[in-house]
């Protein structure tokens, strides 16, 4: 720190202001702060707190869902690929080509053909984790038994 | 046993202990500092109701940032000038500077005061001081308030008003200069009863 400036060299009077200043330095016990500004000061203060605390959770919650919305993404992606790659959705022209070669190598009715068909795709699914046994056996069932009668 | 601490020095522990314990360690802080803060405050204010806004806007703005205040060199000088920015601040926001410097020169309604147990005779002649300093300029009576009553060095004081050493200095000697004419009579009956 720097020395003390010097001052009062040139004033005269050294009692008088020696006085003065006793009497400054008494006078500053004269004021007390009101009792009710520790209390606002505190509850502010504890206001303040407690704010922080809540941001701190709302971020916490904000990032672990945003770190679940991207896992349940990027689950959702794989599983979408997996579709894609392995097990193509079929469609009604797949299902008839497919009931076609069934049925000329044996010469079964159309009908039962594409049940065959059908019924060939879903074991597929099954297999892979797809669609349940019982529900495709169901199903099978009923169209073979539909295309019976 | 505890080691004997300086003003300053409980300062410092205090701002430790906000930066370490957050917003309610701000408690001791004002224990330590409240009052000198208010009547710090209150010599820019010139009111003491507004000081207290100061001082409590001030405090808060220490706990919203503690790091700055545990790094300041100087502590103390640090939360005056920090209350002392606030106060100016509720100063301008009210438009007072004017009403305060011209109309509620010489009022003490505002104040309040502390029971002496010293007896009336004291409340008076400090009453008496308090108007003395409220009809100083602001620019002198803060310096005075900074070097009689917070006992800092004319640079701290230069630190915390943001002036030069001297300047203080030579403010400091026209506030007090004044201050004699101003309680002139009561003086001379001080020291002739002294």
């Amino acid at each position: 720190m720097n020395p003390e400036v010097p001052v009062f060299e040139d004033f005269d009077g050294g009692n008088q202001r020696g006085s003065i200043e006793d009497r400054v330095r008494q006078a500053g016990n004269l004021i007390v702060p009101s009792e009710t500004l520790r209390g606002r000061i505190l509850e502010e203060a504890r206001r303040k707190h407690r704010d922080e605390g809540s941001d701190r959770m709302l971020m916490r919650f904000g990032f672990a869902l945003l770190l679940a919305s991207l896992s349940v993404l990027l689950a959702l992606r794989s599983n979408d690929s997996r579709w894609q790659e392995r097990l193509r959705p079929v469609t009604s022209e797949v299902l008839l080509e497919r009931a076609e070669a069934l049925g000329g190598d044996s010469q079964m009715q159309q009908s039962e053909a594409l049940a065959m068909a059908y019924d060939e795709w879903r074991m597929n699914l099954s297999s892979n984790g797809w669609g349940s046994q019982s529900s495709h056996r169901g199903n099978s069932a009923r169209m073979q038994s539909s295309n019976r009668e | 046993m505890t080691p004997h601490r300086t003003f300053p020095e409980l300062i410092r522990l205090q701002a430790k202990r906000i930066a370490e314990l957050g917003s309610p360690a701000v408690a001791g802080l004002y224990d330590l500092t409240g009052q000198r803060l208010v009547r710090f405050a209150t010599t820019i204010t010139r009111n003491q109701h507004d000081a207290e806004d100061a001082v409590a806007s001030a405090l808060l703005r220490i706990i919203s940032d503690p790091e700055n205040f545990t790094r300041a060199n100087h502590p103390w000088p640090y939360l005056l000038q920090v209350v002392r920015n606030d106060a100016l601040q509720i100063l301008r926001r009210k438009k007072r500077w004017s009403l305060a410097k011209f109309v509620l020169g010489g009022s003490l309604s505002d104040l309040i005061c502390r029971e002496q147990v010293d007896g009336l005779e004291l409340r008076e002649v400090s009453e008496r001081v308090w108007g003395g300093l409220r009809q100083l300029p602001t620019e002198q009576s803060e310096i005075v308030v900074l070097k009689i009553w917070e006992e800092l060095t004319f640079q701290e004081i230069a630190w915390t008003l943001g002036i030069p050493a001297p300047t203080a200095a030579s403010r400091y000697r026209y506030g007090i200069a004044k201050l004699t004419e101003i309680l002139g009579a009561d003086v001379r009956e001080f020291i002739h009863e002294s």
